[in-house]
């Protein structure tokens, strides 16, 4: 019975994470849901009977793609700051080049 | 990824998206569109049971010459080994596309520790935060790996195995480089580049000697058959762990900058 | 005497160890590159040579017989498809290996173009190595695994340019595949959870129509179109395809398009053709009637040489779906015959053309089709591979693109479903008015004298005509061709009938 409970909260829940991580207006706290989602859906294999893909993917969609997202948010943000002098720098480039 | 980030430059200063009016009406008429397809995909599953399973049947007697206890590590490394390869293969595939892409500077690898708001020395004996993720980093690692050596080696009778593994070793690489950035350029390329080959080259390797052995590719011999798989499965967790790694560093080693590493 | 099934998991291994050896050891990337390719293009064709007589064949990865293990299957297509990729793949290396040197020396790219060839021919092999996989493959889940590694492949070889352009294109080449890769995922579970196998032939004998095989089918094929970019679905082809350095796009165009094609050929032309429903096939006609006519406009409208080949790309491939109602309704194996010309001719044309134009490009330094005078005293050997290749997209005789059509129009007559085959003159007069665009400017001199040009190699202008040439002879091949195909018509005709193989 406790088990059929727990499953209808994780049917609940995960969708609505993915709701929220689509909808959030700030990256960061979408990055951050993200984790959790992949959290929660460990869980979800779990009861599925699949323990191999659970710990696959608490390790590596938690874990492992929160930190990518994380650090490709921080090298956004910090190419984003210097866009000017990057603006420059390919508008030089791109007349120097001609590319197919 | 340079070219993307300059992209980027196009779009709005600040991170935070806006929504419009439009967008709620894609939303809206994507989740609807999903929602119908998944009730009919219910309806359709729950109307009738599943028939009976053939390969199961056909499984069943397999086991036992398959080397392993674990029925998950047996379809996945025994009887559909093949699989496996192609998705070790697909796993270097990322490295060599996310190394295609981009060069890392050594003095700078992760761009957001910049010598402007880090000092290029970390101070790993007054208070901060780099002293706090030293100790954790000599506690933590050591740990870390002897998990993952664990859970790869666990594979074959419980739940575990080389994805496994090597996720865990790459999450304490992540931790490595998260610590110390300054490493990175330490490394000889040509050692970074074997250890991503490693894992993929030995599955390709024992898949080829079964040939020797008198059987197709990747029919291992049949009383020697568990200690392929856990060779296979050690060369691809160590693999593993170091792509993931170099992922999370998202860049070749840049051959020209590596010479001046020592300068200021 | 060799036993031809235990060549075929060397086509899978030769290129994967030369894609992680062209990794491991940068400096002879080129050398590795080029030798893989040639070895791949010799084991096909002695598969073939062998085989030839008893074909279908199997062979069982692991020793273990399905529905256990994994089965490699080499029919009458397979081979087809394998030989196609072998010898258009060769050419495109022979003109790879000439061009990162012609950009190096081109003397404003050095730091970019040598990572570039670095990564270029890793990547190239362990793409080859996914498309003789899905070849090969006769499995549900391995061809996913296949498809996953030649997307892959495919979207780091279309980023590898560096462009802004290129990473954009790539970046929706890469959700676009993806989705598609889902989608076929998501259709294989339902699948597997109605019949319990997944090897194809099997599968093909047990399944029984229900709505959760439809589902699956139905999932299987919009993940497989999404590949294909057949309209309205092609918006991530023009740009991915054109701004990728040449012998990727020639790549991309002849070959990787073919791979999710050859599946959908395979899904709706042999396994689930007893189950499939007649309006599909005419759906699936029916959009790519549409791609036809919206691929052909868009080609005259194009001012770049590269975009209009790109579109030409999506036209050429609604002649391919607009032969799947034809072969419906086909008895006998003549329009099979016809669309499988039709794949490789287009392959070897297309991927002329692409190569061609990179020559054109690398002269002159722009590929604008209104300035391009000169073309024919300035580069002989590429104007000629230009106007050969379009007489095969054109479709006229002795081309295969010729062949292909001419027994798809008189198939769709007999058939009574002559709507196809005004689609297909429609199409083939488009064809022409693009084509002579291009051409038309072949034949005018130059305004001014061409010294400051750069020399393109021979070996480039000569493999871009090799595979003109060969595309139009391709007449050449039928017997053996139609040998191929005539010999799957027997396997066909067991799995119609529901006979377990």
């Amino acid at each position: 019975m406790i088990l059929i409970l727990f499953d209808f909260v994780l049917i609940i829940t995960l969708p609505l994470l993915g709701w929220a991580v689509l909808a959030t207006e700030d990256i960061f706290k979408a990055v951050v849901l993200f984790v959790s989602f992949g959290l929660l859906m460990s869980l979800a294999w779990v009861r599925l009977n699949a323990p191999d893909v659970a710990l696959a993917e608490a390790a590596i969609g938690a874990g492992v793609t929160g930190a990518l997202f994380l650090s490709a948010l921080n090298k956004l943000e910090r190419s984003v700051k210097h866009e000017r002098r990057i603006n420059r720098d390919e508008e030089k480039e791109a007349i120097n080049e001609r590319e197919i | 990824m340079n070219g993307g980030l300059t992209g980027m430059k196009k779009r709005k200063q600040s991170m935070k998206g806006k929504f419009k009016r439009k967008d709620w009406q894609f939303a809206t008429l994507t989740s609807l569109l999903i929602a119908t397809l998944v009730t009919f995909l219910c309806w359709a599953i729950l109307k009738e049971p599943p028939g009976e399973d053939l390969t199961a049947e056909a499984l069943a007697p397999l086991f036992v010459q398959s080397g392993v206890t674990s029925p998950v590590t047996a379809i996945l490394l025994n009887f559909r080994g093949y699989d496996t390869l192609l998705e070790v293969m697909v796993l270097f595939l990322a490295g060599l596309g996310i190394w295609s892409q981009a060069t890392v500077d050594p003095t700078n690898p992760l761009v957001f520790s910049s010598p402007a708001t880090h000092p290029t020395k970390p101070n790993f004996h007054g208070p901060g935060p780099e002293l706090i993720l030293a100790t954790l980093v000599r506690i933590l690692i050591p740990l870390m790996v002897l998990v993952a050596g664990y859970l790869t080696w666990a594979g074959g009778f419980q739940a575990g195995g080389a994805f496994q593994g090597g996720a865990l070793l790459g999450g304490a690489g992540i931790l490595l480089i998260l610590a110390e950035p300054q490493r990175i350029s330490t490394i000889p390329p040509a050692l970074i580049r074997f250890g991503i080959v490693l894992g993929p080259a030995i599955f390709l390797l024992v898949g080829v000697s079964c040939f020797g052995y008198g059987g197709n590719f990747l029919q291992y011999p049949q009383p020697g058959a568990g200690s392929w798989l856990l060779l296979i499965e050690f060369g691809a967790a160590i693999s593993i762990g170091i792509t993931l790694t170099t992922l999370f560093v998202g860049g070749r080693p840049d051959p020209k900058r590596l010479k001046g590493t020592d300068q200021p | 005497m060799i036993e031809p099934a235990s060549l075929a998991p060397w086509l899978i291994i030769i290129p994967l160890a030369g894609g992680l050896l062209a990794f491991l050891l940068p400096s002879r990337s080129v050398l590795i590159g080029l030798s893989a390719t040639v070895a791949n293009g010799l084991l096909a064709l002695a598969i073939t040579f062998y085989s030839i007589n008893t074909i279908p064949l199997e062979y069982a990865l692991g020793g273990w017989p399905p529905p256990a293990g994994i089965l490699l299957r080499i029919d009458g297509l397979t081979l087809v498809m394998l030989t196609m990729t072998a010898i258009t793949g060769l050419a495109i290396s022979i003109y790879a290996q000439g061009y990162f040197p012609a950009r190096i020396g081109s003397g404003n790219g050095v730091s970019r173009h040598g990572p570039q060839q670095d990564f270029f021919w890793p990547l190239w092999l362990m793409l080859l190595a996914g498309l003789n996989g899905l070849f090969l493959a006769g499995d549900l889940f391995n061809l996913y695994v296949t498809l996953e590694v030649t997307a892959l492949a495919a979207v780091a070889l279309t980023a590898l340019s560096g462009k802004h352009t290129s990473e954009v294109a790539a970046l929706r080449y890469l959700l676009v595949s993806l989705l598609g890769s889902l989608s076929y995922l998501f259709g294989t579970v339902l699948l597997y959870r109605a019949c319990h196998v997944l090897h194809l032939a099997t599968l093909g004998a047990l399944i029984v129509s229900s709505p959760v095989v439809w589902s699956g089918l139905a999932l299987i094929t919009v993940g497989l179109l999404l590949k294909t970019a057949l309209f309205p679905m092609h918006f991530w082809l023009p740009p991915a395809h054109v701004n990728a350095l040449t012998p990727v796009s020639a790549i991309l165009s002849a070959l990787v398009i073919k791979a999710s094609f050859y599946l959908i050929f395979r899904f709706w032309g042999d396994v689930f053709m007893r189950i499939l429903p007649l309006g599909g096939y005419s759906l699936l006609g029916g959009l790519g009637a549409a791609a036809v006519l919206w691929g052909g406009i868009q080609a005259l409208r194009q001012k770049r040489l590269k975009m209009l080949i790109a579109y030409s790309t999506v036209a050429q491939l609604g002649y391919l779906f607009i032969a799947l109602p034809i072969i419906r309704h086909d008895a006998g194996p003549s329009s099979r015959f016809a669309l499988v010309y039709l794949i490789i001719s287009h392959a070897g044309a297309k991927a002329a053309m692409f190569l061609a134009a990179g020559n054109v490009f690398l002269h002159f330094g722009h590929d604008r089709i209104n300035e391009l005078a000169g073309v024919k005293d300035a580069l002989p050997m590429t104007s000629f591979a230009l106007a050969v290749a379009g007489v095969s997209l054109m479709g006229l005789p002795p081309s295969g693109g010729f062949i292909g059509k001419w027994l798809l129009l008189t198939a769709s007559f007999a058939s009574g479903q002559w709507w196809w085959g005004i689609i297909l003159i429609a199409g083939s007069l488009l064809a022409v008015a693009y084509i002579y665009r291009v051409v038309r400017h072949l034949f005018t001199k130059a305004p001014g004298p061409s010294s400051g040009k750069r020399q393109v190699a021979r070996t480039m202008e000569a493999s871009s005509l090799f595979l003109a040439v060969l595309s139009l002879v391709m007449g050449i091949f039928a017997p053996l061709v139609s040998k191929l195909i005539a010999s799957d018509a027997v396997s066909l005709a067991s799995l119609l009938a529901g006979v377990v193989p």
